[in-house]
């Protein structure tokens, strides 16, 4: 399969830079699937899970929010945090899970529960792919 | 002439002066290596938004117009600045070289945001407009920091209230070279961003999902929070390598003044030494004749 430059970059640290065939993840409109030669792309990236396949590379990252840049021959995913599932903190994820069901919980205003909505899905998100590991 | 007690006295003062000094410049000197890696971790992400920005903006072709209204016609035009500066003093010409760029480049009755106590103390005074206290403090800056501010920054110009949104900051060109710096990051100025983008000609347009003015929002919203957080980090790096260097020569200064006062301690104590054997012998002189 046709191969194509991928990074993946957040402000703490580049996660991943290198050679990729495939990459899958979720926009706004749902999931995508980029392969080489992909149209130039602008796109949004949402919480969820990122799959990175190439030679001999079969990979899952937690991302949150961010976008993905598409050039020729080039894919950039720009992310607020991204984490491979043995990093990731599970009882830190359960901690911020509970934080964030308290506050949906006794506090219902609504421009705090948008944030405190989006704290607890990207709780969800580390939990569900931490169990996965490798594919 | 001081007397052997008070020499004494100063230099025990000297020395627990030269403890503190020092002792600063040990917690600077760890503070500034992680600040270092951090720093190191960011730019990669800094410079490939600024790049992703520059090659977006090339291709915008009139999406999302709204972020790069100048608003040349309204009067007044608001200006908001982002000012970074430490929370604590004792950092040499730190926090005096941004405060000193932001009044020479920010006129009277600006709005000013200050990140930081030291700046936010300084302007309270002076004639400026405080609009918000973004406490974030003096340990390493962290990603919802930025979100937070950049959030705030987007909805005051989504709404009109600020025209335009700027940042200073001390950025650290070496360890020895830190110098304060503005960047104008709203409206969008394609010519700025154009600058140095070797992609200009290249390819085409970008195609937008779901479409162009929903990724506009997220992606100045991305650009926004990755930007002021790469200058959080800047800041914070440039303000542990200025208090390592000035507490580094603090420490110097006490001892070479310790050396100093040992060696006037030292002549104070020969002559004292020097009177009593004089008062001796002409006390022994008296008595034998």
């Amino acid at each position: 399969m046709p191969e194509f430059a991928f990074e993946l970059l957040t402000p703490y640290r580049r996660l991943f830079s290198g050679k990729a065939t495939s990459i899958a993840f979720a926009t706004a409109d749902g999931e995508i699937e980029i392969l080489a030669g992909h149209e130039p792309l602008v796109a949004p990236l949402r919480v969820g899970a990122l799959r990175i396949r190439g030679p001999g590379l079969d990979r899952i990252a937690a991302v949150t929010e961010g976008f993905a840049r598409i050039r020729q021959g080039k894919v950039e995913i720009f992310a607020d945090a991204a984490e491979w599932p043995e990093e990731i903190d599970r009882e830190r994820a359960e901690r911020a899970l509970g934080r964030a069901e308290k506050r949906l919980a006794e506090d219902p205003q609504p421009w705090l529960r948008a944030s405190s909505e989006l704290a607890a899905e990207r709780a969800r998100n580390r939990m569900r792919i931490a169990g996965q590991g490798r594919l | 002439m001081e007397t052997m007690r008070d020499i004494r006295n100063r230099m025990r003062s000297v020395r627990q002066t030269l403890q503190v000094t020092g002792a600063m410049k040990l917690i600077s000197t760890s503070k500034l290596r992680k600040a270092r890696r951090r720093l190191d971790e960011t730019m990669p992400y800094f410079d490939a938004i600024r790049d992703a920005m520059r090659d977006i903006i090339a291709h915008a072709e009139g999406h999302g117009q709204k972020w790069f209204d100048e608003r040349s016609g309204k009067a007044p035009r608001r200006v908001a600045t982002l000012v970074v500066t430490a929370d604590k003093g004792l950092a040499g010409g730190y926090n005096h070289a941004v405060i000193r760029f932001v009044e020479e480049s920010c006129p009277p009755r600006s709005i000013l945001m200050p990140v930081g106590a030291v700046g936010k103390r300084h302007f309270m005074e002076k004639d400026y407009v405080l609009l918000e206290d973004f406490a974030v403090s003096t340990k390493e800056p962290e990603v919802y920091e930025a979100k937070e501010i950049a959030s705030f920054v987007e909805a005051q110009f989504s709404a009109g209230r600020i025209d335009e949104f700027r940042v200073v900051y001390t950025r650290m060109h070496s360890s020895v070279r830190l110098e304060p710096e503005m960047l104008t990051l709203l409206p969008l100025d394609p010519r700025l961003l154009a600058e140095g983008g070797r992609r200009e000609r290249e390819g085409a347009s970008f195609r937008y999902e779901p479409d162009a003015e929903e990724v506009f929002d997220v992606l100045v919203a991305q650009y926004l929070k990755g930007v002021v957080y790469g200058a959080l980090v800047q800041a914070f790096a440039s303000e542990q390598a200025a208090r390592m260097a000035a507490m580094d020569s603090a420490s110097k200064n006490a001892e070479d003044m310790l050396a100093r006062l040992a060696l006037v301690y030292n002549r104070a104590r020969q002559a004292a030494i020097t009177g009593e054997v004089s008062e001796i012998v002409a006390g022994a002189a008296a008595l034998g004749d």
